[in-house]
């Protein structure tokens, strides 16, 4: 009898040991394919458990996004909040569970959620495993001047348009405005997206969700100038004081309309007229 | 076996008739008697597959739990994604399976329910608790378990060969295999290694008739023992 008991015993331990087997096909092969998947939604959630770092304005004081915990059926999740209420809106974006995220909440989200590969981040997080806390993301201090920002949405207040001013030296963003703007706030509570898709402005569509700034199209104008006189003056040709008559130089390619050229002005008799090249100033008037 | 069919109890039914084949085997020594009953096991199978809508419903959430293709849901009325009504249970399983990992969580910090508190996995506290642990413990905490059981089951085979009276090795090999099999028959249901049918994990789902039964067979193991180290 003991030898149908040695089989079946080696039989009950070849079904247990499939077991393993299967475990590690679901938890090692197929483990990527499945979190990946749309009706999948423990990343979803588990997004949620995790702390996500705080961002703040160049002052490393003035909070722009913090969070909120609250207790949902024995798990503990962390929802953003926005203490300053559509300040930066478009630059901070947000990270919702309706509307996915947007703006540096998206750009940075690795970060704030310590899931990058930075050899710190990844100590941390694996010191929290260990310990069993909760994950704790890194803060984010950005190089916007609460001051700088401040004047520049106001100035835009009730217009359509963006705003930027930069650190030439270090291309750092001071600020970045655009308008109209919102509360990121507003977009998990209900209907709340639909009162910020609402809003009013001068220009249609409104659009407050849009980066006018980063996002925007707008013809470059005159501004594109500014890149070939500096290199024309670098180059030694050109000086100053020299000015030049450009002829007609281009021709619109539009097909339906009658062929336009485009007449450059030179400044040439008067102080006032419209300099074409920026980099000559306005108390420099040319030989007249 | 009319009463588990009856009441649409396969896993049971597959248990029990797993333990019959293993008993008769281990007394009688012929593997056609084996032979004749997985013929018999097959057949059936194959005509439950196709007569009872249940059964098949088993088995198709188990061949293909994943579809592109819309199908009937009977539980909303609506035209759903499988993996959104019928095979909701196992895809639901396998996702937090797969979110362990090979070290997993960490005890309490798996993710069950969604953001508004809705438990993601239904019966995850008997049928999928396996899906829990695998989640929590990840590879290594749940090969761990399966070790131990595998432990179990050789400690229990070995009861079975050391006594010498033809009963107890009957009734040790008997336990440690129904053990063994039933720990099969939900884990690899949940693994999507066979059609699904809902049972207890022994030892580790949650319930108190499955526990106590448990601790019988536990009990009933070391009394056999007890004799074998009494004689020896």
């Amino acid at each position: 009898m003991n030898r149908q008991i040695s089989r079946v015993a080696l039989f009950a331990l070849i079904l247990l040991a499939a077991l393993i087997v299967a475990t590690t096909y679901w938890q090692t092969w197929a483990s990527g394919g499945l979190a990946v998947r749309q009706d999948n939604e423990i990343q979803r959630v588990a997004q949620f458990e995790i702390k996500r770092g705080l961002i703040y304005a160049s002052d490393g004081r003035t909070v722009l996004a913090a969070n909120v915990r609250r207790k949902k059926g024995g798990q503990t999740l962390y929802f953003r909040t926005y203490p300053t209420h559509g300040f930066a809106s478009q630059v901070i974006g947000y990270s919702t569970q309706s509307r996915s995220r947007a703006g540096l909440e998206r750009q940075e989200n690795s970060y704030l959620t310590a899931s990058d590969k930075n050899v710190n981040t990844i100590l941390n997080t694996l010191g929290d495993r260990l310990r069993g806390a909760t994950i704790t993301g890194n803060n984010l201090v950005l190089t916007l001047n609460v001051k700088a920002q401040k004047i520049a949405e106001s100035l835009l207040a009730g217009k359509c348009g963006a705003a930027v001013a930069l650190n030439p030296k270090t291309g750092a963003v001071l600020a970045m405005a655009s308008a109209p703007t919102y509360d990121p706030n507003l977009i998990e509570k209900p209907k709340g997206y639909a009162r910020i898709q609402a809003t009013q402005a001068p220009c249609s569509p409104a659009a407050p969700l849009l980066n006018r700034a980063t996002q925007g199209l707008y013809p470059p104008g005159s501004t594109f100038k500014t890149l070939t006189a500096a290199a024309a003056l670098d180059d030694g040709v050109f000086t100053q004081a020299r000015i030049s008559t450009i002829p007609a130089t281009a021709r619109s390619t539009a097909r339906r309309s009658r062929t336009r050229s485009i007449r450059e002005a030179a400044p040439r008799h008067s102080e006032t007229s419209a300099c074409s090249m920026p980099l000559c100033t306005r108390s420099t008037p040319s030989t007249a | 076996m009319l009463v588990l069919v009856e009441t649409n109890d396969m896993g049971s039914g597959l248990l029990y008739f797993g333990i019959f084949l293993a008993m008769l085997y281990i007394a009688t020594a012929r593997v056609s008697f084996v032979a004749a009953g997985l013929g018999l096991f097959v057949a059936g199978g194959f005509v439950a597959e196709r007569e009872i809508g249940h059964i098949h419903e088993r088995v198709t959430i188990w061949l293909q739990p994943w579809t592109t293709q819309k199908f009937f849901c009977a539980s909303t009325g609506e035209y759903t994604l499988r993996q959104d009504c019928q095979s909701y249970q196992i895809v639901k399983s396998l996702y937090s399976i797969a979110n362990g990992g090979w070290l997993g969580t960490g005890f309490g910090k798996g993710t069950f329910t969604d953001t508004r508190g809705h438990n993601l996995i239904p019966y995850v506290n008997t049928d999928f608790i396996y899906s829990a642990l695998a989640q929590e413990l990840g590879l290594i905490g749940s090969s761990a378990l399966l070790l131990v059981f595998m432990l179990f089951v050789a400690r229990g085979m070995k009861i079975a060969i050391q006594v010498d009276d033809g009963f107890s090795k009957l009734l040790a090999a008997g336990l440690t295999f129904a053990f063994a099999l039933q720990t099969f028959i939900i884990v690899g249901g949940v693994l999507r290694l066979i059609p699904l049918t809902g049972i207890t994990l022994p030892f580790v789902s949650y319930g108190g008739s499955s526990v106590v039964a448990n601790f019988l067979v536990l009990a009933g193991l070391l009394l056999v023992s007890h004799r074998a180290n009494s004689y020896a």
